[in-house]
């Protein structure tokens, strides 16, 4: 006989048995049907429409078939930018297969190994680089969108002129991050997709134990998004002082769009968030609205900040008056990340393990 | 209470969705704290050492003692991951969470960190380490990505922790090691997982992936034996792993294959081959594919392995397979042996320690240690 050890300990009491939880799974099936049609899909739809606009001009473009629109490239690299970054936040699913997040967007690179690779490639002007699939088995780094940006916003100053081996590269590139699109789109809405997935959580699949297993994913998501905004995205190019500010270290920087995938970043978050039947409904049912409705406030007030720094990131952390606002905006993302991974994930039930994600 | 007996025989295609709810006893209520120090009060103090954050970008390496009353807070550099104790010394090295590449060298009496080296380039720590016997060199299993090779990486303690040489290892992902019994071989965790840095944390060969319990030789650096699973179970990953003065082995696994397939999380090895741990189907489907870490309590008898995403500890006697205790504890990871027999020391969610104690089935909580998270691994130092 097996002996089950009652734990009397309170916290132990409400996180270890199903029974002991706030919400039964009817609420997170709801949630996680609202979230995957409301946020997910139209995220994934959206890149993949973006990332083909993008990838079809660049085609043009380059072949000199649409001269005089250079700014109209550039404006659609933004356009697929702003719709990577409104799905980075949702780290699940097929895109953590294979390479992962890395072969949309090789950020951070500590190392510079994007900027290297890009400058070596244009050195040696491969043709191989620009054969179909010749991107493939190259390194991540020669095949993102940070690579498209080297290659739109140089610092050798050389411009992607039509004809030019670097316009070449530049739509092969963008050829990658619409395919790759597409093939997450596909992976998602297929038959078997990843909205099944999570649609039919509740039954147990190969994905999924349960349906608070798919809630509680979208709720390490927020809590991990927080995180990287917090860390990677300011804390890193502020540095612990003036002196010690490294705007390069933004995102963007070359783009000078730091702000604006931050932006983007936090309107998924705050999706996720208020959608109807997510997060901030499940408070509220809990007899919780003041914190419910003070955390959408938190949410658009960090928003509203981040779109009003005044200036590109990378100035920012080196201007003394904008670097205050930069530190009130952080402080404003941690205590939203207190938040979530607190009252939000007690009072509905999930648990975001420091020692659960994918294994040490 | 019935033994029950390990098997082998297990198919990895059997589904765990249907499978309902096991017929369980509950029993032990939490014994009172007061009571639990007052027995240990007349007994020497174990310190136990773990990494724990605070739920955003802060980390320390923590001491305890076995009241669970803090000692040291050491800030970190990054997520601590893995310590390696020196014998015969207050010296210990925590390793970096991988893929990072810092550990730092600290005293674990004075609670003071004395030095720091790096994982050389295109190289990063596995995030556990171990010293050899006789306390002069550190054991690195590390990522040599820039060569898509794994290694052990030897270091001279005596000389600021230089790298001195490494060992080939066969295979891909070591992760955590021990020393066996007899001081010259190493039981090695071969993961079996290829990860670049380039990738983050993304696993690369989840198809292929070729996971191992190998035993090494230090002085020669040759992989003596390696040993496997049935094949169906080629993706349970093998991570870590503890070994009794005896020589018998227990690792802990977690699994990359499909969440509705029902595998074992622990396997026993005495010599001859890997033996799965068996447990009851619903058991099986707590335990969420996922053991974080393993330890045989001092006397060897008893083994537990945690489980942080089924949120429970599970407990066998290593003579005979028997299943004992399943013990609910939120986010439970790092867990040491107890200085007496039968004993544990775990940690969770929200800076939570707590004793387990086999013989009354009984779970104690200890005081808590700030309000974040520990780390996977608790380590056992003398006091």
């Amino acid at each position: 006989m097996i002996l089950r050890v009652c734990a009397a300990l309170t916290l132990f009491a409400v996180l270890a048995g199903s029974q002991a939880w706030a919400h039964g799974s009817t609420e997170y099936e709801a949630l996680n049907i609202a979230l995957v049609d409301d946020v997910v899909m139209p995220g994934y739809a959206g890149h993949a429409t973006a990332t083909a606009d993008f990838a079809e001009a660049m085609q043009g473009f380059c072949a000199g078939t649409r001269s005089g629109v250079e700014a109209t490239v550039v404006a659609q690299y933004h356009a697929a930018m702003d719709a990577w970054q409104r799905i980075r936040p949702i780290a699940m699913g097929p895109i953590l297969q294979g390479t992962g997040i890395a072969r949309i967007e090789f950020w951070p690179d500590k190392r510079g190994t994007g900027a290297r690779q890009i400058r070596l490639a244009l050195q040696a002007e491969d043709p191989a680089l620009l054969a179909s699939a010749g991107l493939e088995s190259k390194s991540v780094a020669l095949g993102d969108l940070k690579a498209l940006e080297y290659l739109f916003f140089p610092e050798d100053g050389g411009v992607a002129v039509p004809g030019s081996y670097r316009c070449s590269l530049a739509a092969t590139i963008a050829d990658r991050q619409a395919a790759i699109a597409r093939e997450l789109l596909v992976a998602w809405t297929g038959e078997d997709g990843f909205r099944t997935k999570i649609v039919t959580a509740a039954r147990g699949n190969d994905a999924f134990f349960d349906a608070a297993e798919a809630s509680a994913d979208y709720l390490k998501n927020l809590a991990g998004l927080l995180d990287e905004i917090v860390v990677e995205k300011l804390e890193r190019p502020l540095g612990k002082d003036l002196a010690q500010a490294r705007p390069t270290r933004a995102e963007s920087w070359r783009s000078r769009r730091s702000l604006r995938d931050i932006a983007a970043n936090l309107e998924t978050a705050r999706a996720l968030y208020a959608t109807p039947g997510a997060f901030r409904n499940l408070l509220a049912a809990e007899g919780l609205e003041p914190l419910a409705d003070g955390m959408l406030r938190q949410f658009d007030e960090a928003i509203a900040m981040a779109g009003g720094i005044g200036m590109p990131l990378h100035d920012a952390v080196a201007d003394s008056v904008a670097r205050e606002k930069l530190e009130t905006l952080i402080e404003l993302l941690r205590s939203l990340r207190v938040l979530v991974a607190g009252p939000l994930a007690d009072r509905t039930g999930l648990t975001i393990g420091f020692n659960a994600r994918d294994g040490d | 209470m019935t033994p029950r007996t390990p098997t082998s025989s297990r198919d990895v295609g059997r589904r765990c969705f249907l499978v309902g709810g096991g017929a369980t006893l509950a029993i032990g209520l939490t014994t009172p704290l007061s009571r639990v120090l007052a027995r240990e009060s007349v007994e020497g103090r174990a310190l136990y050492l773990g990494g724990r954050g605070d739920g955003g970008d802060r980390f320390w390496l923590t001491g305890f003692d076995d009241t669970g009353a803090a000692r040291f807070d050491i800030a970190m550099p990054g997520r601590p991951h893995g310590i390696a104790v020196r014998p015969d010394s207050a010296e210990s090295v925590a390793f970096a969470r991988r893929p990072g590449t810092f550990a730092v060298v600290f005293d674990a009496a004075a609670g003071v960190e004395t030095g720091r080296f790096e994982a050389a380039e295109g190289r990063h720590f596995y995030g556990h380490g171990l010293f050899t016997a006789d306390g002069r060199h550190l054991l690195t299993p590390e990522n040599d990505y820039g060569r898509g090779r794994s290694v052990i990486g030897l270091r001279d303690a005596a000389d600021g922790y230089r790298q001195v040489g490494e060992l080939q290892v066969e295979g891909v992902g070591p992760h955590d090691l021990r020393l066996m019994p007899d001081g010259k071989t190493l039981a090695v965790a071969v993961g079996g997982i290829r990860t670049h840095p380039e990738s983050g944390r993304a696993k690369l060969n989840l198809e292929t992936m070729d996971p191992a319990l190998s035993v090494m030789e230090i002085e020669s650096g040759r992989t003596l034996d390696s040993f496997r699973l049935a094949s169906r179970y080629h993706k349970l990953s093998i991570r870590h792993l503890d070994v009794t003065a005896e020589g018998r082995v227990a690792v802990a696994m977690q699994y990359e294959g499909g969440k509705g397939d029902c595998v074992p999380l622990a396997a026993l090895f005495d010599g001859g081959g890997l033996r799965p741990l068996a447990v009851p189907d619903a058991l099986e489907r707590r335990m969420r594919q996922y053991a974080g870490s393993v330890a045989f309590d001092r006397g060897g008898r008893y083994l537990a392995v945690t489980c942080p995403r089924g949120n429970l500890v599970v407990i066998w006697d290593a003579a005979d397979g028997a299943l004992l205790y399943e013990v609910p504890f939120a986010d439970v990871c790092g867990i040491a042996p107890a200085m007496q027999d039968g004993g544990f020391i775990l940690t969770g969610a929200a800076g939570h320690i707590a004793r387990f104690d086999v013989a009354p089935g009984r779970l104690a909580d200890l005081p808590p240690h700030g309000t974040g998270g520990w780390d996977n691994h608790l380590i056992a130092s003398s006091g």
